[in-house]
């Protein structure tokens, strides 16, 4: 550009308007860009910079998180290091450290030096003299060929064989010489120099044993110095479905942050004090400088309770164990590694910022859980499962969705067949009087404090007209009691049979107090409560019914305990002795009930209501389901759910209530929420209050279950799993999978007939346990014992035995007074008992023979280890002991106990079954020893083989008969779930595993290792 | 600041919709710089913009391009560092977003269907509106204007784009945009974008607002009565009107005489056609009309206009 302007007038750049206006001025040719051209392109250089930069750090934070957990992590090791060292005494380190260095010393002294250059001198020597033999022999080589060629041709040899002579016996001087010298540095060296190596040897290898903790710190430091800065991630080949069902991967990179997270050098730090110089020093010691590394936070009203958490970044998952190993995390290419998000939620693969990783942002459809929603992915993949290890909210959610009988009205995935959870009406006017039903369904817990009959809110009008309905449908009902009540009865003998008889374990009455909640807790109720029964029924009723109680109801989950009409009679009189105040509403009904406009009116409300959800109603025996389906209800937005008249005040106000009792809802940062009103709120607020959404426009409903705080989140933190998302077999529990099928309708088995209320099965269960142990504390009583741990029962019973003992339970320890209660299970029920317990150890049903060859040899042994030890002290072999047993008859181990089970049970009976008054003979301060030093050589494990002999030789063949269901009128009573009595006598015959066994069958699966699938353990000690 | 003002800079703020408030500042802005120009053209007469210096294209102009060049350059890097890609959920053919909206340029043409049958305003108004475009060369027998802006001398042709583009597009774009939310309801900057809105529903159609002629017998076959007066309404609007307007004005007008009779039917056709858009969102506003004129052959063809 040309700078010819006549007149160059300074622009003031400051001020763009005036420097345009002189700028032009300049004619357009004279104008120059120079300087604009460079100040913009220096402008876009310095922005293609801030582009890289953004690229390449701003938007690569974990790249500094990674570095500092580096430093971290070497901080931790040197504490580490520190311990270790200190671990060795001072003494020994010294002296070890000394050795080392003086006999390195020894090795830099002038005469080991010495000797050194002359061993070198000596090698130089022997290279050379292996040259010169190696020359001649080459040369040898030269001549015989030389020599052959003569031969062939059929010339003078003389001469190639002359100097063909000479040089071999050149080589043979040579060799000598090279043997010689040899042998000469071999002996120099063992004289001379190998004492110094030796013991610098020797000292390195004492000092690497003494100081090998140390070393392996040392190397960890160093692999953490080598651990490069990267993207770390996890692949979860075909997890889950896009939107339009084909199979996709996911992809977590939490790890990239989140690196401790199953690294055992850290720990999962908290500290609540009120104390700060604690804090401080806590910290201190832990090296918790940065202020990065944790998080101070006040509680309390005063803000005097500090409580530092350790960030995520430095800080191990807690329960490593069960929740890293058993999903498999840490091994990226595992199959069926499950990653982060499939349980925590948040953007898997996004690593740019906290907020976008952690998802969020509300388009991404799963952020983080937060709160006990987390637990909510459990449900996603084991969606059979009742009691979660570590996840009580979803354990207890999903009890209360069948507790409350959620799915009577509401569709939900694997309970479309689930029967109502109420009792039949069908009957019900045999039972209770109109006036009853009519304050009962005008107010449930006006009556009962903790029933699960919801409100229905019901006006006057319309509680008679379905008090009418009730009763009308009720007319056809052919009830009729088979054992009568005689009267009498001792109120204070039926309150110890009560106890003893085990309806504890169900029921509450007086000090068995069941808790207001449902199964929130050990102990919470199961069935009703009895405080005011005997305002309700009448006795002749109780007595039929808890002596036979399908006679009433055919389909009724309540067990016949096989009571004696003295013991029917005692807890009649004592169950009748509670009588409580009628609620008001009773005295107050007067109508018609037969009125035939009053019965169509209350079937119309019924049918509005859908009370046959629940209930068994004549005439509403197909009715379609009355509400909405909750499948996908866990991903409902707020638009699509409906928040009436309520502003953000009391939506909020909830919020901060469950915050209050330590539970927190979940988190909806990065969603636009409008007045509160996000899933979490609406959830509790409906829970807790059912219709509170209802406006005067919008009418609901949907009775009023009052929940409890604790009710409404567990329950909360159960439908957030209803997302309906789609999880690939091999990840999720595979409904494909017969052993899984098995699993999964035994888990719902047991918490639907209660088992769990008596047995510890999986991870919950044993309920009734707390009431033996507060009545009887520290009592070894075992007339009181509680009721068996059955985790093992699949590898422990034969099937054969278990079918017989389901149908009709007998006596298995004389001496305890809890019975086992006769379900009447049906052959289908027996077959999910069987197949549940068969599939905690992954084994499947075979019909097996469990005869065992008894070997003659070791039974002698057997028998006098059996004496020995005295089993006869608690067990006994002959009928005639029964009466004063506390143990099983050992006579039937050989139709009750699997063979394969006998050992590893002898082996080892309390880490099986903790508690088990079976003593462990064989396990001695933690290890296996034998019972006896002199019997078999004191060899343990013949010892116990003899003992299983011995068991099998003294074993009968005889499979206790089923115990009849009920006695009535003096004659035993058999039943199926039909009340067909008569057939049921007829099929009592149970077929012996041997009459199946027209030809032999393939072995058991799974004999050989006893692991259980549930517990994820070995069981065996073998 | 109210939880609808909050809302609304949620929305304006959104990375998706800056090319959106960019447009309303570029295009204020050229046109107001066309007009300005126009102006001074009208006022001082063309021979001084004709007048003006010219210089070469290279290198003077072809220095300026690259000028631009690179603060394009620059700005598009800024805008690509500092705003994310503005992405959404994952698609998912069971769960439609509401509001659901076209891509911000068909937000005009998504306006109007709120007006009239998909049909109509998806199918027929969208093919006009570019056969209108291909013929407008055809159709302008102006010589003036060429080279530079000047209102005088053609205020047909920038009535039509002022009104056409400005209005029953960009503006129809910016109130999509930023005043249609959840329902398609229509929502004023300071209101909440309310998912359970309610409001009221009263269109009727035209006749049966008038002269309480419904639209359909109780069988549900069309009511010939309205089916004749809406037809005798419409076609008297694009038929009959234009001819009067020829009888009459054809003799007094140079400009019908130039043009003749095909292309001012073609231009005639053209502008009541979009001056029909206008006409029905007052109608609809203002007095609750739904559809003028409801007829149709069994399912596929049909007018609701």
């Amino acid at each position: 550009m040309s700078m010819t302007n006549p007149a160059p007038k300074k622009a003031p750049w400051w001020n763009p308007a005036k420097w345009f206006a002189v700028r032009r001025e300049i004619p357009v040719e004279q104008r120059s860009y120079t300087k604009i051209y460079g100040i913009l392109s220096m402008m876009l250089f310095a922005f293609t910079v801030w582009a890289v930069l953004n690229e390449a750090m701003t938007r690569r934070p974990w790249k500094d998180i990674q570095a500092d957990f580096k430093d971290f992590k070497k901080t931790r090791l040197e504490i580490e290091r520190k311990k270790e060292v200190t671990k060795i005494p001072v003494d020994v380190r010294k002296s070890v450290r000394k050795e080392l260095a003086d006999s390195k010393k020894a090795m830099e002294s002038d005469k080991y030096l010495t000797i050194a250059s002359k061993l070198d001198d000596m090698d130089k020597e022997i290279a050379q003299a292996q040259r010169d033999y190696t020359f001649t022999k080459s040369r040898a080589d030269e001549a015989y060929y030389n020599l052959d060629e003569d031969r062939i041709q059929h010339k003078d040899t003389a001469g190639a064989g002359k100097s063909l002579r000479a040089l071999e016996a050149q080589m043979a001087k040579e060799g000598a010489v090279v043997t010689a010298d040899t042998a000469k540095r071999g002996n120099y060296f063992r004289t001379q120099a190998l004492p110094y190596q030796a013991r610098e040897k020797k000292a390195q290898g004492v000092y690497d044993s003494v100081f090998a903790g140390v070393i392996a710190i040392d190397r960890k430091i160093e692999s953490v110095d080598d651990m490069p800065i990267a993207i770390r991630q996890t692949l979860l080949f075909n997890y889950e479905q896009t939107n339009f069902g084909n199979l996709k991967m996911r992809v977590d990179r939490c790890e990239t942050c989140h690196l401790s997270y199953a690294d055992p050098l850290f720990r999962n730090d908290t500290l609540v004090s009120t104390d700060a110089t604690e804090i401080k020093n806590w910290l201190k010691a832990n090296k918790y400088n940065d202020k990065d590394h944790y998080k101070i936070e006040k509680l309390g009203v005063n803000k005097d309770t500090t409580v530092a958490v350790v960030s995520a970044l430095f800080r191990i998952h807690p329960k490593v164990d069960l929740y890293i190993k058993t999903h498999k995390l840490g091994e990226p290419t595992a199959p069926g590694v499950l990653g982060c998000t499939s349980c925590h939620g948040g953007q898997g693969p996004s690593i740019v910022s906290t907020d976008f990783a952690h998802g969020f942002e509300h388009h991404w459809e799963q952020p983080l859980l937060t709160g006990h929603y987390i637990e909510s992915s459990c449900q996603n993949c084991h969606s059979g499962k009742y009691d979660f290890e570590g996840a009580n909210y979803i354990s207890q959610g999903k009890k209360l969705f069948v507790g409350f009988g959620c799915y009577g009205c509401h569709t939900m995935p694997g309970f479309e067949t689930t029967p109502g959870q109420a009792p039949s009406l069908l009957s019900i006017t045999k039972k209770v009087t109109p006036d009853w039903i009519y304050q009962w369904i005008k107010n449930p817990r006006g009556w009962s404090h903790n029933t699960r009959m919801p409100n229905f809110m019901l006006s006057d009008p319309e509680a008679t007209a379905i008090t009418a309905f009730i009763v009308d449908q009720a007319k056809g009902s052919n009830y009729s009691p088979l054992a009568h009540y005689s009267g009498g009865g001792d109120i204070a003998r039926g309150k110890q049979t009560f106890f003893d008889a085990g309806c504890i374990a169900c029921h509450a009455i007086d000090e068995y107090k069941s808790n207001d909640r449902l199964r929130l807790k050990e102990g919470d109720s199961f069935g009703p409560d009895l405080n005011k029964e005997g305002s309700k029924v009448t006795a002749e009723w109780v007595f039929d019914w808890i002596k036979n109680p399908k006679n009433y109801l055919a389909h009724s989950r309540m067990p016949s305990l096989r009571l004696t009409d003295e013991e029917a009679s005692d807890l009649t009189a004592f169950v009748m002795s509670h009588t409580g105040a009628n609620d008001s509403a009773k005295n107050s009904f007067s109508a018609d009930i037969t009125d035939h406009a009053l019965v169509a009116k209350g079937e119309k409300l019924i049918r509005g209501y859908g009370c046959f959800g629940c209930h068994e109603i004549k005439g509403m025996e197909h009715e379609a389901k009355v509400s909405v389906p909750l499948s996908t209800f866990g991903k409902k937005t707020p638009g699509e759910l409906f928040y009436g008249d309520l502003d953000g005040k009391t939506l909020g106000g909830w919020r901060t209530m469950f915050k209050k009792a330590g539970l927190e809802l979940g988190n909806v940062e990065g969603e636009n929420i409008h007045e509160d009103q996000d899933w979490y709120t609406w959830t509790v607020g409906k829970m807790m209050n059912s219709r509170v959404y209802k406006t005067e426009r919008i009418d609901q409903k949907m009775p009023n279950f009052q929940m409890s705080v604790d009710e409404a989140y567990a329950l909360s933190v159960f439908l957030r799993s209803q997302t309906g998302a789609y999880i690939a077999p091999g990840y999720a529990d595979s409904k494909d999978d017969p052993t899984q099928v098995a699993l999964d309708k035994g888990r719902f088995f047991v918490e639907w007939n209660n088992c769990v209320g008596c047995h510890k099965i999986e991870a919950g269960g044993g309920y009734v346990a707390k009431f033996i142990n507060d009545k009887f504390a520290g009592d070894q009583n075992l007339a009181y014992f509680a009721p068996p741990y059955l985790g093992p029962e699949g590898s422990r019973v034969q099937e054969n035995w278990l079918h017989q003992f389901l149908q009709g339970p007998f006596k298995i320890r004389p001496l305890v007074k809890l019975r086992m209660p006769s379900f009447g299970f049906s052959d289908g029920d027996i077959s999910t008992a069987t197949n549940y317990f068969l599939g905690m150890h992954d084994r499947q049903f075979v019909l097996t023979s469990y005869d065992y060859p008894v070997n003659q040899t070791l039974v002698p042994h057997g028998k006098e280890l059996f004496d020995k030890l005295k089993c006869l002290s608690c067990h006994y072999v002959n009928a005639s002991e029964e009466s004063k047993a506390k143990s099983p008859n050992l006579t039937n181990v050989k139709k009750r106990i699997r063979p394969e089970w006998l050992d590893v049970w002898l082996a080892r009976p309390d880490s099986i079954m903790p508690g088990t008054p079976m003593t462990s003979f064989w396990i001695s301060g933690g290890k296996q020893a034998a019972a006896d030093p002199v019997i078999l050589g004191g060899n343990a494990k013949m010892q116990i083989q003899a003992v299983k002999e011995y068991l099998h030789s003294i074993g009968t063949d005889v499979v206790p008969s089923p115990s009849p269901y009920a006695t009535i009128g003096g004659s035993p009573k058999y039943v199926l779930p039909n009340g067909d009595y008569e057939a049921a006598m007829a099929r009592m015959e149970m077929p012996t595993a041997e009459s199946f066994m027209a030809k032999p069958l393939a072995p058991n699966k799974g004999t050989a290792g006893l692991i259980s699938r549930v517990r994820g353990r070995k069981l065996a000690a073998r | 600041m109210s939880e609808g003002l909050q809302n609304f800079w949620l929305i304006v703020s959104k990375p998706d919709n800056v090319p959106i408030v960019l447009m309303i500042f570029l295009i204020s802005f050229y046109c107001w710089l066309a007009y300005k120009q126009a102006r001074r053209n009208d006022r001082y007469g063309i021979e001084e913009a004709k007048q003006a210096d010219k210089v070469q294209v290279w290198p003077y102009l072809v220095k300026v391009e690259f000028l631009v060049t690179i603060i394009v350059m620059i700005i598009l890097t800024v805008w690509s560092i500092t705003i994310n890609a503005p992405l959404e959920e994952p698609a998912n053919p069971t769960l439609t977003p509401n509001p659901s909206k076209a891509p911000w340029y068909f937000l005009g043409l998504q306006e109007m269907l709120v007006y009239f049958d998909p049909w109509i305003a998806g199918v027929m108004l969208p093919t006009f509106i570019i056969i209108g475009l291909i013929l407008v060369p055809y159709l302008d027998i102006n010589p003036k204007g060429n080279g530079y802006y000047t209102f005088k001398d053609r205020p047909f042709a920038i009535s039509i784009y002022s009104i056409g583009f400005l209005i029953l597009w960009v503006a129809l774009i910016v109130l999509g945009t930023f005043m249609r939310g959840p329902g398609w309801y229509f929502f004023w900057p300071w209101e909440f974008w309310d998912t359970h809105r309610v409001v009221a529903l009263t269109n009727v159609d035209l006749f049966e607002k008038l002269f309480n002629v419904p639209t359909k017998n109780v069988d549900g076959s069309f009511n010939l009565i309205q089916v004749l007066l809406g037809g005798v309404l419409i076609i008297g609007y694009l038929v009959v009107l234009p001819m009067w307007v020829w009888k009459k004005y054809k003799d007094r007008s140079l400009i019908l005489k130039a043009m003749g009779v095909w292309k001012y039917a073609t231009t005639a056709a053209l502008f009541l056609m979009m001056a029909g858009l206008p006409i029905k969102m007052f109608l609809r506003l203002a007095f609750n009309i739904k559809y003028v004129w409801v007829f149709g052959f069994g399912h596929d063809l049909f007018f609701d206009i």
